[in-house]
């Protein structure tokens, strides 16, 4: 590398070492030395440490998954126990309707979300009073932006026994109440709603920011062809954002695993865990009441590794048969 | 990848009063209710007096006004302590993301610093592999903040996408200034706070915003990192929101629903987000089209 | 630690905006030195309990803690945590390796974690030699009542319970209903399950919203059904005696016809539905709108559901009705000690035991209860002749809670040793009352005491019990919720007996046929 470390005395000032550079680097943009540009350092410091202590971190934790994991103990003096806490967890009669749970929410999320999205940007996209635009842009975002504890509530006095669907099923159509957030059917459902009624503005603005990346020559074109709005819609439009399309498809395929369990754990409750109850709650519910935190570990790396392995899958995939390739 | 503003005027049309066009309105104009209709309920809910609440059966609309609720909650201390925690946590909190992230971004943008590749390369890999929740829970732990206002704050202080929105940024940054002041003699410090600071404020506004919206709207790690005395808003508005307990804490002679109590709590938790919203939407929708970037 | 924490978020509160990233970084570097001064020749005793501080404003001036730390020689930090993350918070602090001295109501149903405190060192027990002449009120209470022998672990005492009464009361599924309104409806109290529901089908066309509980809670559904299961002669909880020994109380066939019993009343729509979404049973509701009936817990209860009722001002009376009759003559509430959770002592590095041992069995003594209950003799309270009065304006000064007919504990004495010993919450709930409110309270005491079931269990466990109770309780938690509101009885038998199945099968037979050593070697 052309240049030598050495320690330093302490009283100089510096921070531990410094680095003497070969004349060789010395350029004026090239790399530098500690001595003159410890101050860079010394910036990049508080976020090197952040990542390496709440993104490696965990990552040293897994280890955990192995081991009859003891916290008094610790890592080092805690039993190693291999692939037990794996089968532990796959005998647990919750796990499996867990990761069915996780599977399922997720699909119905995407099956309805994604499509939920575009159509929203499509309709948006076809709007020209700017006011008009403006409003329903702002309402269709503002939900993300809001905690999922907010929504929570919301949807909770909504749908309560007590709550104004019930009220104006009662009285204006004399039905009887339904109990929505406890029953297992119907509460998926509206989970699912509640991720696309908190999501769907979110993502329109990243097709809208495609559309407006779409030539306008070729609507002009189209235009002159005499192609209807809805044909320019099919092979102009959709066409433009597809690359937009297959990364945010990849990207969510990906995430079929995680269900989304901040929103779940605001809403469920056991009444309804037979649907609900998904791989992260289960987990933390081993963990953090159990106390079988080596058990929880391991089912939060399964979960990892599928994780991952979607990606990739889906990544292929959308190599493979898509003009646009994959995300990587 | 992309950073143009948000779409606002496409293609130019004519305007004609089509069917299709018609359809078109309509079903926004039911997507705006859908979406909007919960906030608009939740905030009539907090402001309708006890005798109107109690005289309909369907509490759809509006009906009357009182801020007796909003008085109530600002009375409770519990309540009033949760938010300075909201408060404090978004602040403070947001402060140490972003100074920490941009003097982080710039870092890496010079080509000064070595292994910078290396150091990029750091930030990359955990935005693919995590450890999960029981590892992260853990080694949150294991750092002893548990039970300190800094486990609101310090974990998660870098975000590896806002970091490499604003390495970009610094890197395209007009490099000529820079090498400028360097010749004059200036310290990194004094550039990055003197100059490449405060010509960046869009971008720094933009992730403080997407920081600040993170903090605000925290809820499941600060309910079992810290004790009840920490806990910020949102985690009280759960606890009251799954009990409907509230009497308790009201003492003697008081007319209240904890339907409007809870939607008054909820509100204090939207208002801000409603006020500042409009004025900022540009910033964060572009914060939206960044974290974009994350393919 | 906690108490540093509020030293810095106080100050960094002061600083204000402006300054907040300076003090924060300055903070920092100051929390771990934050520590408020230790009394120099005193020990520390670090306290964790669940709850709130209550009236108290500031520990460091609160009186009834001075008086704790000079009768017991000590230096005391109070924390109190939110019962909804206690336990989390507790679970924490043992994976981190320091825990408090003394460490409040633990859930003592919670066998696998207790289990891996006492493996791992992290609790010591009251009967150790050096502790044990330290802590007599602890051990007498173990000598008082035999079902706390289950307690032990390994033969050792490790937790103080936390107790409001000795002996055994009511668990947690007593049936409230409204006395206001079956007067208003011309109806005598129900004593059978059958008048019971006439009562709610009555109620329940007069627009009230059905009987309230908290299903989603712990102890919910579990705890509702206590009274349904007490008909068909089942404790809901720990083991039934059989010929062929003692068997879990879930599986039993009389648990299928209390869940059938308590299926009808759910198809009947008498059923307040917000119970399901329910994470605790909301006392507030069904004392200022619209339920006429609750199932709630027992215990010192009483006459504190009526106190809600006067703070709301409804003009409602609370009864509780003694253990429904299901028409054949069988009916029965769960008998269980009366206490909620143990107090440990911890054991890992820096605690100090004896001093903990002292002030544990200070608190738990004759005295330490009155100071705890009623404050400073001749500062919050006089006593002449054995007549006690009050002195509201003091005792509200030293942190004892004021709102009329409250317990009035100290949150000091509450969830270490004691949630009040029942006796001093009769004094307080009956301090200036009518004797009409006596007699009442008598009657309900009478009431909820009257047909208890007694059980076997509860409190121990074995190896493979300890590593099954978990499951075995969200099997019960799922499955039951599952068979209350199933469409039609054929089903919700068949789903019991698949949950029965399944219950065996998952491991409970085994864990059964351990605990059946463990109780026979027991109580023979």
């Amino acid at each position: 590398m052309g240049t030598s470390v050495e320690a330093v005395p302490k009283d100089r000032g510096t921070p531990g070492y410094r680095v003497q550079p070969s004349t060789a680097s010395r350029r004026r943009s090239g790399p530098g030395s500690l001595r003159d540009h410890w101050p860079l350092y010394l910036m990049a410091m508080p976020g090197i440490v952040s990542i390496l202590v709440f993104g490696y971190g965990p990552l040293f934790g897994l280890v955990i998954a192995f081991l009859d994991y003891s916290p008094v103990r610790g890592v080092r003096d805690s039993e190693w126990v291999g692939l037990d806490n794996f089968r532990t967890a796959f005998d647990n009669p919750f796990f499996m309707s867990a990761l069915w749970n996780s599977l399922i929410i997720s699909s119905l999320k995407l099956t309805i979300g994604f499509p939920s999205a575009i159509v929203l940007a499509l309709l948006l996209n076809e709007v020209r009073v700017r006011w008009f635009k403006g409003v329903i842009q702002t309402a269709t975002i503002l939900p993300f932006f809001v905690s999922w504890v907010v929504v929570g509530t919301m949807f909770r006095s909504l749908f309560a026994p007590d709550g104004v669907i019930n009220e104006v099923r009662q009285v204006f159509l004399g039905i009887d109440q339904l109990i929505f957030l406890s029953d297992p059917e119907i509460f998926r459902w509206i989970i699912v709603f509640q991720d696309t009624w908190k999501a769907a503005g979110y993502f329109a603005v990243l097709y809208l920011a495609a559309m407006t990346a779409i030539d306008p020559v070729l609507y002009e074109a189209a235009e002159v062809d005499g192609a209807s709005r809805w044909r320019q819609t099919l092979d102009i439009t959709l066409p433009g954002i597809r690359t937009t399309m297959v990364t945010l498809f990849v990207l969510l395929s990906g995430y079929l695993i995680f269900a989304g369990w901040e929103q779940i754990i605001v809403m469920y409750n056991p009444s309804v865990y037979s649907t609900a109850d998904v791989l992260e709650t289960f987990s933390l519910r081993l963990a953090l009441s159990q106390g079988q935190y080596g058990l929880a570990t391991a089912v939060g790396l399964f979960q990892s590794v599928i994780g991952l392995g979607l990606v990739l899958i889906t990544n292929w995939l959308a190599r493979r048969y898509s003009e646009q390739g994959g995300l990587f | 990848m992309t950073t143009t503003q948000v779409p606002s005027m496409p293609r130019s049309r004519r305007r004609v009063v089509t069917p299709g066009r018609v359809i078109i309105y309509t079903v926004l104009l039911l997507i705006f209710v859908v979406m909007a209709y919960p906030f608009f309920y939740i905030l009539s809910l907090a402001v309708m007096p006890y005798d109107r609440y109690v005289e309909q059966s369907v509490h759809a609309l509006p009906a009357g006004f009182t801020l007796t609720y909003f008085r109530e909650v600002l009375s409770d201390a519990r309540i009033v302590d949760a938010f300075q925690i909201s408060i404090l946590k978004t602040l403070v909190g947001t402060l140490l993301n972003v100074v920490a992230t941009t003097m982080c971004a710039y870092a890496l943008s010079r080509r000064e610093l070595r292994f910078r590749r290396l150091l990029g390369l750091l930030f990359v890999i955990p935005l693919f592999v995590s450890g999960g929740l029981i590892p992260y829970y853990l080694v949150i732990r294991s750092t002893g903040l548990l039970n300190s206002f800094w486990a609101l704050v310090l974990p998660g202080l870098v975000a590896s996408f806002y970091l490499f929105v604003v390495r970009a940024h610094f890197i395209n940054y007009p490099q000529e200034v820079i090498e400028a002041a360097i010749i004059d003699g200036a310290g990194h410090f004094r550039i990055f706070w003197q100059i490449v600071w405060p010509t960046s404020a869009p971008i720094i506004a933009t992730i403080a915003l997407l920081y600040a919206t993170g903090h605000w709207n925290d809820y499941y790690w600060p309910s079992i990192l810290v004790q009840s005395d920490l806990h910020p808003a949102t985690v009280v508005l759960q606890n009251i929101s799954t009990s409907r307990s509230v009497l308790q804490g009201l003492g003697s002679g008081t007319q209240l629903t904890p339907q409007s109590f809870i939607a008054a709590v909820a509100a204090v938790l939207i208002i801000p987000v409603l006020v500042v919203y409009p004025f900022l939407q540009r910033y964060l929708v572009r914060g939206i089209l960044l974290g974009s970037v994350k393919g | 630690m906690s108490q540093a924490d509020n030293v810095t978020r106080r100050a960094v509160l002061k600083a204000g905006v402006a300054g907040a990233a300076v003090v924060a970084g300055a903070a920092v570097a100051l929390s771990g030195t934050a520590r408020p001064t230790v009394a120099q020749d005193r020990p520390t005793v670090r306290i964790w309990s669940p709850g709130d501080n209550g009236a108290v404003a500031d520990w460091s001036q609160d009186p009834i803690l001075q008086a704790v730390q000079d009768a017991t020689g000590t230096q005391i930090e109070i924390t109190k945590i939110g019962f909804d993350i206690y336990g989390d918070q507790v679970n924490a602090a043992v994976a981190s390796g320091e825990v408090p001295d003394i460490i409040g109501t633990v859930d003592t149903g919670n066998r696998s974690i207790i289990a891996q405190y006492v493996r791992d060192g992290v609790v010591t027990p009251y009967d150790d030699e050096a502790l044990a002449p330290l802590v007599p009120n602890v051990l007498a209470q173990y000598a008082a009542n035999p079902t706390l022998a289950e307690l032990k672990i390994d033969d050792r005492i490790y937790m103080k319970p936390v107790s409001w009464a000795d002996g055994n009361g009511p668990g947690f599924g007593i049936i409230h209903v409204r006395k206001d309104i079956l007067d208003g409806l011309g109806m005598a109290p129900p004593d059978t399950f059958n008048q019971y529901f006439e009562f709610l089908r009555a109620a329940r066309s007069a627009g009230s919203t059905g009987v309230i509980f908290g299903a989603g809670g712990e102890g919910g559904l579990g705890g509702a059904i206590e009274a349904f299961t007490g008909a068909y002669g089942v404790p809901a909880g720990g083991w039934v005696p059989s010929a062929e020994g003692y068997s879990f109380w879930a599986v039993q066939p009389g648990v299928r016809d209390g869940l059938l019993l308590f299926r009808r009343m759910v198809s009947e729509d008498l059923v307040d539905p917000v119970s399901w979404e329910l994470t605790e049973t909301p006392r507030d509701r069904y004392v200022a709108s619209e339920p006429y009936s609750m199932i709630w817990n027992g215990g010192g209860h009483v006459g504190r559901i009526q106190n809600d009722m006067d703070l709301a001002g409804a003009g409602a009376l609370e009864w509780t009705v003694p253990a429904l009759d299901n028409g054949m003559g069988s009916r029965g509430y769960l008998s269980v000690p009366s206490f909620f959770g143990g107090t440990f002592l911890g054991s890992l590095g820096d605690n100090n035991p004896e001093a903990a041992a002292r002030v544990v069995n200070y608190l738990s003594s004759p005295e330490g209860y009155k100071l705890t209950a009623l404050g400073i003799a001749g500062r919050d309270y006089t006593e002449t002749n054995g007549e006690i009065t009050l002195i509201p304006e003091q005792r509200s000064l030293d942190g004892f809670a004021t709102e009329a007919g409250d317990t009035g504990a100290h949150p000091l004495g509450s969830a270490i040793v004691s949630w009040v010993p029942q006796e001093w919450q009769d004094f307080s709930l009956l301090y200036g009352k009518p004797p009409e409110f006596k007699q009442w309270y008598d009657q309900m005491w009478v009431h909820q005491r009257q047909y208890l079931l007694e059980t076997r269990g509860t409190l121990t466990t074995s190896p493979l019990w300890t590593a099954y109770s978990a499951t075995s309780d969200e099997l019960i938690t799922r499955s039951f919720l599952e068979i209350v509101r199933m469409g039609s009885e054929a089903d919700a038998g068949a789903r019991f007996d698949q949950f029965v199945s399944d219950w065996q099968g998952g491991g409970g037979s085994d864990a059964q046929a351990e605990m059946n050593e463990v109780l026979t070697a027991l109580y023979g």
